[in-house]
């Protein structure tokens, strides 16, 4: 495998300054609850904010609302978010790989109803795949969309799914057939439908963001077929991609580990400064990886096999980063602490452990890799 | 003495105890109140927190070895009560020839921001991370004067108690005083013998929740099918699986010689080795054990999240891995790591 070394051009350093000025102003520090990368806050009002400027649904064309820019852009614009842990949760799933995916594979009509909302910021996605008896094995999932006059009537439970309780639309896989790859559909689902019931599943840090999804005979019609019936695995997919080499998968911590390194809670001693150079350097290593997996998607590439090498080390990064950060810290952080840099450190040790479970398990990756690598 | 000459019906008995009276979902309720009063009392009726401690001082008698075997069995249930706070601060107490009653105590762990200064009996300052302080009657800590290291008992009720929680949502909180009269009486040994045996105790407590997580993982993984099969057939899930044996293990029979040591010498090296090695296996063991689990280990409903934020807590308190490798490293760069390691068991002292 090899990944071409590429840094960002003038324009698109122009870009970051102005997202880092936009930033100091819409976001000074103590204004905003630091979050943990792409599981930050839910603000709808600064997810608005973001698309009208222009920095949301990047990538989308711009007869749909879209920026019609480039990944890399879209990158320049979302590390500066992560960094200082925007509130960034409620336009996330739909920025990074819902609109994509509809530009891609949707109707004319999809793609004029959804994109401008999406870019605007108004509309929030969440990812209907798994279920509680399909989670690594995807493809055997269960949940039954069966033909009826006009459209489809869904019947089964997806799980785990991320911001269903405040998103607008769910995009999700059902079984349209019994063949196992082939009878796999993707769907557009809006929240309010009848028949489909969102409960709260409360995580390990006492948040509800996980969801339990429960479809009893919902009806959704014909225009809500994401591409072609039978294709929703190969779609899937290719949102995978997009899911995993992202920026996302290593700056989880890095609000934390700026406060840390800049001596936010004392100066660092010998150890813990020879640690934070370690860290830099990983950090910078995987900053290439990410900007050059970004330039291969502009070059009309679909770097999946480099996207979930990238997402398998990555995320296992992010955990050893909330450990040496919590050694170094020297007790154990309360949740409950008026410094919010203590909470979300505390927050982190609870939660790090599902870096490398969500958008698929390292041990799925490593399997995807392999595979791949072999193919290749 | 050693865990081999505590009764083996004991053990069966501690665990079935905890089991039955501390199950999950009392474990849960127990994280929205300040305390499940009727498990402690249950657990103070039976004396369990005076094991160790001389029927002739108002203890339940028996060994270290015995109230450890408790604590392994509290450690496994999660059980929400200050076992190791009340144990310890009764031994101390016993240890400076006072009596015990049974009430709910505590103990300062030590924390570098802490400012208690006591002269002439009356003590001014603060005191971090104090498990359960807002429910005890007092906390104990070790102090230097002028005759000696002496035990201070702060009598909580005449303390501001300012509520903070442990990653379990324990109540772990921050003392203020301000002139107040304490009781003072002569610590017989070294100031470190206090900690030394809060670490044990919690220690025990690490060693009961990582033969937990190895247990309760490894049931899971023969349950869960994906891909048409358990997932524990898959080798890299039985790589999990096999990280928490070994760190189960490991941390039992560290706990076991720490222990041995101990009755040696109360503030054997060992105690700090122990830690040492129980916390990295603790930082192993809730990777594995979550890895393992995929998304349902992450949630409030399962019961995996009770045993690994207790281990998330302790790992970071009673000797936490920064200050322990440096101390620990002070020892062995002085001695060397062979004389280190094959000395006989209470034989090296702390740094
Ligand atoms: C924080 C979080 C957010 C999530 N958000 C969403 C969401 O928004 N939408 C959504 O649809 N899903 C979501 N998920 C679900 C996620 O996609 C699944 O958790 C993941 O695919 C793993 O499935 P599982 O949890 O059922 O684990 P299982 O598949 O049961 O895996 C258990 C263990 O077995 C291992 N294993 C399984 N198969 C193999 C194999 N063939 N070889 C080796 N090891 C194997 C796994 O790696 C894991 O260690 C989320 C999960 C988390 C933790």
């Amino acid at each position: 495998m090899h990944l071409d070394a590429t840094d960002l051009s003038e324009s698109e350093l122009r870009l970051q300054q102005e997202v880092r000025e936009f930033l100091a102003e819409r976001l000074p520090p103590g204004s905003y609850d630091v979050g943990l990368g792409m599981t930050g806050a839910s603000d709808p009002e600064f997810s608005r904010d973001l698309g009208a400027r222009g920095w949301l649904g990047m990538s989308l064309p711009p007869e749909y609302g879209g920026g019609g820019r480039s990944a890399v852009e879209r990158l320049v614009v979302v590390e500066e978010l992560l960094a200082v842990g925007a509130p960034v949760a409620y336009h996330w799933i739909g920025d990074r790989q819902s609109g994509p995916n509809i530009a891609a594979n949707g109707t004319e009509e999809q793609k004029r109803a959804l994109l401008p909302g999406i870019a605007s910021g108004e509309l929030s996605f969440s990812i209907g795949m798994s279920e509680p008896d399909s989670g690594s094995d995807l493809a055997s999932l269960r949940t039954r969309a069966e033909r009826v006059p006009g459209g489809w009537r869904v019947n089964g439970t997806k799980i785990w799914t991320t911001g269903a309780a405040q998103a607008t639309h769910i995009l999700a896989l059902f079984r349209t057939s019994d063949d196992r790859h082939h009878g796999l559909t993707q769907f557009i689902v809006e929240r309010d439908l009848e028949g489909l019931t969102v409960s709260p599943i409360p995580f390990i840090d006492g948040t509800r963001e996980f969801c339990e999804l429960a479809f009893e005979d919902v009806f959704i019609p014909d225009e809500m077929v994401l591409g072609e019936v039978g294709a929703g695995w190969g779609q899937n997919t290719a949102e995978l991609a997009l899911e995993r080499g992202g920026v996302d998968r290593w700056m989880s911590m890095m609000p934390v580990l700026d406060h840390w390194a800049r001596g936010g809670w004392g100066q660092l001693g010998a150890a813990a400064t020879a640690d934070a150079g370690e860290i830099a350097a990983r950090c910078w290593a995987f900053r290439g990886v990410s900007l050059a997996i970004a330039r291969m998607v502009d070059a009309g590439k679909s770097p999946s096999i480099e996207a979930a090498l990238a997402k398998e080390m990555a995320t296992r990064f992010e955990q050893d980063c909330v450990e040496i950060v919590t050694r170094h810290y020297g007790r154990t952080p309360d949740l409950t602490s008026d410094d919010p840099y203590e909470s979300v450190l505390a927050r982190a040790i609870l939660v790090s452990p599902s870096w490398s479970i969500r958008g698929g398990t390292v041990e799925i990756l490593r399997n995807i890799v392999s595979k791949g690598l072999a193919r290749a | 003495m050693t865990s081999q000459d505590v009764d083996p019906s004991f053990a069966p008995l501690m665990a079935q105890f905890f089991r039955e009276q501390s199950p999950p979902e009392r474990v849960s309720a127990a994280e929205q109140q300040d305390l499940d009063e009727s498990l402690w009392a249950q657990v103070t009726e039976m004396g369990l927190p005076l094991i160790g401690i001389d029927e002739t001082l108002g203890g339940s008698g028996g060994s270290l070895a015995e109230l450890l075997v408790v604590l392994e069995a509290a450690g496994r249930a999660s059980a929400p009560v200050p076992l190791a706070e009340t144990a310890t601060a009764s031994w101390a107490l016993a240890h400076t020839g006072a009596h015990v009653s049974g009430d709910l105590l505590t103990v300062a762990p030590g924390d570098p921001r802490d400012t208690l200064t006591v002269t002439d009996g009356v003590a001014t300052g603060v005191v971090h991370g104090v498990p359960w302080a807002r429910v005890a009657t007092h906390t104990v800590t070790v102090v230097a004067s002028g005759q000696g290291p002496v035990l201070v008992a702060i009598p909580l009720a005449s303390a501001t108690v300012r509520a903070g929680y442990d990653l379990a949502r324990q109540p772990k909180d921050m003392v203020s005083i301000d002139a107040v009269p304490v009781a003072v009486s002569p610590w017989p040994g070294t100031p470190n013998e206090l900690t030394a045996r809060l670490t044990l105790l919690r220690g025990a407590l690490m060693a009961g929740a990582l033969e937990e997580v190895a247990d309760l993982t490894r049931q899971y993984v023969s349950e869960r099918v994906q891909f048409g099969r358990p997932v524990g057939r898959f080798q890299a899930v039985q790589e999990h699986v096999v990280r928490l044996e070994q760190q189960a293990t490991l941390a039992l029979l560290a706990v076991n010689r720490a222990a041995a040591a101990a009755e040696v010498n109360p503030s054997a090296l060992e105690v700090k080795l122990m830690k040492l090695a129980t916390n990295e296996g603790a930082r192993l063991a809730v990777r594995a054990a979550h890895q393992a689990h995929g998304a349902i280990g992450m949630t409030q409903e399962y019961r995996l999240q009770l045993l690994t934020r207790r281990l998330n807590s302790w790992l970071g308190e009673a000797g936490t891995s920064s200050t322990l490798a440096s101390e620990i490293g002070a020892v062995a760069t002085e001695r060397g790591i062979a004389p280190l390691i094959t000395s006989s068991a209470g034989t090296m002292e702390q740094a």
